[in-house]
């Protein structure tokens, strides 16, 4: 053989090479099955949770992110509608309601600054101690939407015909002629062919974080309005998903303070509190009980949490001040020495650790509570998961969720807990989820329809939603 | 000589699959016939596969190859659906042989310069699994005097020392978001070097048959003090978060490996060889990572890898057509060491095939070309990470053209 030869045998390996080098691995998923369900129009029913609210407001960025969105965008794979409305904040008032922003970490400990509201449009004719205490009008969508979340919906409110005059969420998605109409009726006017129902965390959320001053929604009611609820959504057959409410007491906003006076002070101090049912008008005007520091929630056990409405003043607890309680009669318009005399205290003696002077009921949710909460949680969700059943409608655990994300979940090499800030799940305000957080939330949906109606809807890759952002 | 090396050495070395992260491209004839060479004294490239068949090379000779990899794994994620495909570099795993004995003498010394260990893997910074890898470059390049002995005529035993330097880049997304939504990024830059043996015996009983075995050493590859940069928002750096100016300690064990050969001489024209391999992956149990300063959110880390010891096998044939010409062909099948639950995107790892082809031509007396071309693929895999949790389907594919020059001399 000839060197010509040799040059035309390595020419034609060459040329073999170069073909095969375009040869690639070929991995490729089937296209989604949207299964038994038909996703041509979906809906979304809920509150705060479902509208996208995070860091203690609603804004653009938060509604872009809800799970709802996300679930809809993933539904378009299998023929979900091309577009799912949401009643957005407009790009010039993008902040909305304004929100909590981190800006520094002190010491180990985060620094949050609020973005101030943009999307106020004037005054309401009253103001609402739970849903608007600061008696404020929203900028108004009432173009059709596919998102119904509204912040602060209890279940108790869905046949609330004045509810719009209340809570400035729903009133801003009304048009005018549409002031009296109560929720479940708006909803039920969507039509879906599919929805998801998200439903009842507010009716026990705000006793928790009120530190059991505002009034669990009881049973009796919870049980015949959620009913009358899901036969709405599916009057006309439409299927659905619906998930349970997470337990209010192991979130941050719950869990956090309570580690952080435990660490401080020794474990057997005697801690005093004002306790009792309480009235949203007249709070603390109960029976001051005692428990010690050491029965403070933390990591480490413990039963009393100290929710982070208690961020300004658990360093003050165990000193000789009257802080809280003129803030208190400052914040209300009554003289200082009037809320002295009505409580009777002495506050020469060390806050919260004398009966004398005791923490408020605002600043703790004690055993009693979160046994009366819990309780109450579990009877609202023994009724979700009858009715869902019953509807033969898809269902998600979002208790038992929450209670994995106790120990904590990873996520492609992502670890992702309960915890305040570092734990990614939570937004700043310690209540509501991070877009990573909705991202879970819209897998678990998504996971829990497939598993209903053998569709394969895929999941999102949540490590592309973020956490809390640092500065 | 000295010059030509370090030119090649400056390719960036090394690269991808094998098995594990073993690069079994060490010389151009035997790649083309399954890599089985223990059992065979074809040249120079002895010096890796037997250092006992080494005496008994017909000639002195010094040569140097080349093995240009292409490979593309994919990742079908069982949980988007989505597909991603590496974007790797174009690995340049080289050898350089030199054997040398003085006439009528039964001794024989050489020098190997190869590289038997590398992976270099680019998933991006995009990719769903971009919180366990997103790129890794591993170098090592062996370097190995040896001495070898004929025994009798037909028996020859060698030994040597490895020296072998190397390098790792390992790059990863880091699961902190700054206010303007960049990804954190945490890379470990460092050098290592590590020192171990290869031995070998070789027999010829007859004419018809000949059988080697050979034994490498696992060789610990030490990285100490590497720079460890993490790209964090302002608010996490410092000494409380990620200090600047970090360094690390890690060890990565590269195994030893036991070969057995047997080649066949049924015709003077043909010879047929087979070969087991047994590579000690067990040694690879953890990939730990030690920062020289620790704070609440660095700590060092310990990940589980779990090899487990796995065999190879090989095949391979040549055809001497013409005294100048030679033809080969060969196959080999290697059974992964990842366990289920451990593959991880660094190592995308599964039983793997690898069909191999190659010509060989003489030119005069003293200059031989020897050229292959290996096309592999791993059977598709399907596995959950028990520690990242990524979870999803993976393959590899690539394809290897490959050249080597030799000079022989007396």
């Amino acid at each position: 053989m000839k060197p010509i030869h040799i040059t035309k045998t390595l020419a034609g390996v060459a040329l073999a090479a170069g073909a095969l080098l375009g040869c690639k691995p070929q991995l490729d998923a089937p296209a989604p099955v949207r299964g038994t369900a038909d996703f041509t129009r979906y809906i979304a029913v809920g509150n705060s949770l479902t509208a996208g609210y995070a860091d203690n407001g609603l804004y653009r960025a938060g509604q872009l992110n809800s799970y709802p969105s996300i679930i809809a965008q993933q539904l378009q794979k299998a023929g979900g509608a091309a577009q799912f409305r949401q009643p957005l904040f407009p790009e010039n008032q993008a902040n909305g309601t304004g929100y909590l922003v981190l800006t520094g970490i002190t010491g180990g400990l985060p620094v949050l600054s609020s973005v101030p509201p943009q999307a106020i449009r004037g005054r309401a004719a009253q103001s609402h101690p739970l849903y608007n205490p600061d008696g404020v009008l929203l900028t108004k969508y009432t173009e059709p939407v596919e998102n119904y979340g509204v912040p602060n919906l209890r279940l108790s409110d869905v046949i609330d015909n004045a509810y719009a005059a209340k809570n400035p969420f729903y009133e801003r998605i009304l048009a005018d002629n549409e002031q009296n109409k109560p929720y479940l009726t708006k909803v039920a006017e969507a039509n879906p062919t599919f929805f998801s129902c998200w439903a009842g965390n507010s009716d026990a959320l705000h006793f928790a974080i009120s530190g059991g001053q505002i009034p669990l929604t009881p049973v009796a009611i919870f049980g015949p309005v959620y009913d009358q609820l899901l036969n709405s959504l599916t009057q006309n057959r439409a299927k659905g998903v619906v998930a349970n409410i997470a337990s209010v007491t192991t979130i941050p906003f719950m869990t956090t303070l309570g580690a952080q006076i435990k660490a401080r002070l020794p474990q057997n101090t005697p801690l005093f509190v004002r306790s009792g049912p309480g009235d949203i008008q007249r709070p603390d005007l109960d029976s001051v009980i005692q428990t010690t520091v050491g029965n403070l929630y933390s990591s480490a056990g413990g039963t009393d949490l100290i929710p982070l409405t208690a961020s300004a003043y658990q360093d003050i607890v165990g000193q000789r001040t009257g802080r809280y309680w003129r803030d208190f009669a400052r914040t209300r318009n009554i003289p200082v020495s009037a809320v002295m005399t009505i409580y009777s205290l002495d506050t020469t003696q060390a806050f919260g650790l004398h009966p004398r002077n005791p923490l408020p009921t605002a600043l703790m949710l004690d055993r009693y509570e979160v046994r009366a909460v819990n309780e109450a949680v579990q009877a609202y969700n023994n009724i979700i998961r009858t009715m869902a059943g019953n509807k033969g409608l898809a269902f998600v655990d979002a208790n038992a969720l929450l209670q994995r994300f106790q120990t904590g979940s990873i996520f492609n090499g992502v670890a992702v807990n309960s915890a305040f800030i570092s734990g990614g799940l939570f937004s700043l305000d310690g209540v509501h989820l991070t877009p990573r957080g909705y991202a879970i939330a819209a897998n678990e949906f998504i996971k829990a329809i497939n598993a209903k109606y053998a569709s394969t809807i895929p999941l999102v890759d949540v490590n592309n939603y973020p956490a809390v952002r640092f500065p | 000589m000295k010059k030509v090396f370090f030119t090649i050495a400056a390719l960036i070395p090394l690269l991808a699959p094998a098995q594990g992260f073993q690069v079994n491209l060490q010389g151009q004839k035997q790649i083309a016939m399954g890599h089985a060479g223990t059992g065979l004294q074809l040249d120079a490239a002895s010096v890796f596969f037997n250092p006992g068949a080494v005496s008994l090379l017909e000639h002195n000779s010094v040569s140097a190859g080349i093995s240009p990899i292409f490979a593309n794994s994919a990742f079908l994620s069982s949980s988007t659906s989505q597909t991603f495909r590496t974007d790797n570099p174009v690995g340049t795993p080289f050898t350089f042989y030199g054997v040398w004995g003085p006439e009528r003498l039964r001794f024989k010394a050489g020098l190997g310069v190869y590289t038997p260990f590398g992976s270099g893997v680019n998933w991006g910074s995009s990719w769903e699994g971009r919180f366990a890898l997103e790129q890794i470059s591993l170098q090592s390049i062996f370097i190995q005097p040896t001495v070898s002995f004929q025994l009798t005529e037909n028996l020859g035993i060698g030994a040597g020392f490895v020296y072998a330097p190397g390098s790792v880049n390992l790059q990863r997304a880091l699961p902190v978001t700054s206010a303007t939504l960049t990804q954190g990024k945490a890379e470990l830059d460092g050098r290592a070097s590590g020192i171990g043996f290869n031995a070998g015996i070789y027999f010829q009983p007859a004419d018809v048959i000949s059988v080697g075995l050979s034994y490498r050493s696992q060789v610990n590859m030490q990285v100490e003090n590497g720079t460890a940069t993490f790209t964090v928002p302002a608010s996490l750096q410092g000494t409380t978060g990620f200090p600047a100016g970090n360094t690390f300690n890690a060890e990565l064990p590269l195994p030893r490996t036991i070969s057995l050969g047997v080649g066949l001489y049924p015709t003077e024209a043909l010879t047929l060889s087979v070969q087991a391999d047994y590579v000690g992956w067990s040694a690879f149990d953890t990939l730990a990572f030690d920062y020289a300063t620790n704070t609440p959110v660095l700590q060092d880390t310990r990940s589980p890898r779990r090899y487990q010891d796995s065999f190879s096998f090989r095949l391979g044939g040549q055809y001497q057509v013409q005294e100048a010409l030679a033809l080969r062909a060969g196959a080999y099948y290697a059974l992964t060491p990842v366990p289920e639950g451990y593959l991880t995107p660094e190592t995308p790892d599964a039983d793997r095939i690898g069909l191999s082809v190659g010509v060989g031509y003489r030119f005069g007396e003293n200059f031989v070309i020897d050229a292959s071309l290996l096309y592999l693929q791993t059977a598709r895999r399907r596995d959950t990470n028990l520690e990242t949790g990524l979870s999803g389907t993976f393959q590899t594919k690539a394809l290897i053209p490959g050249i080597s020059v030799t000079y022989l001399f007396k």
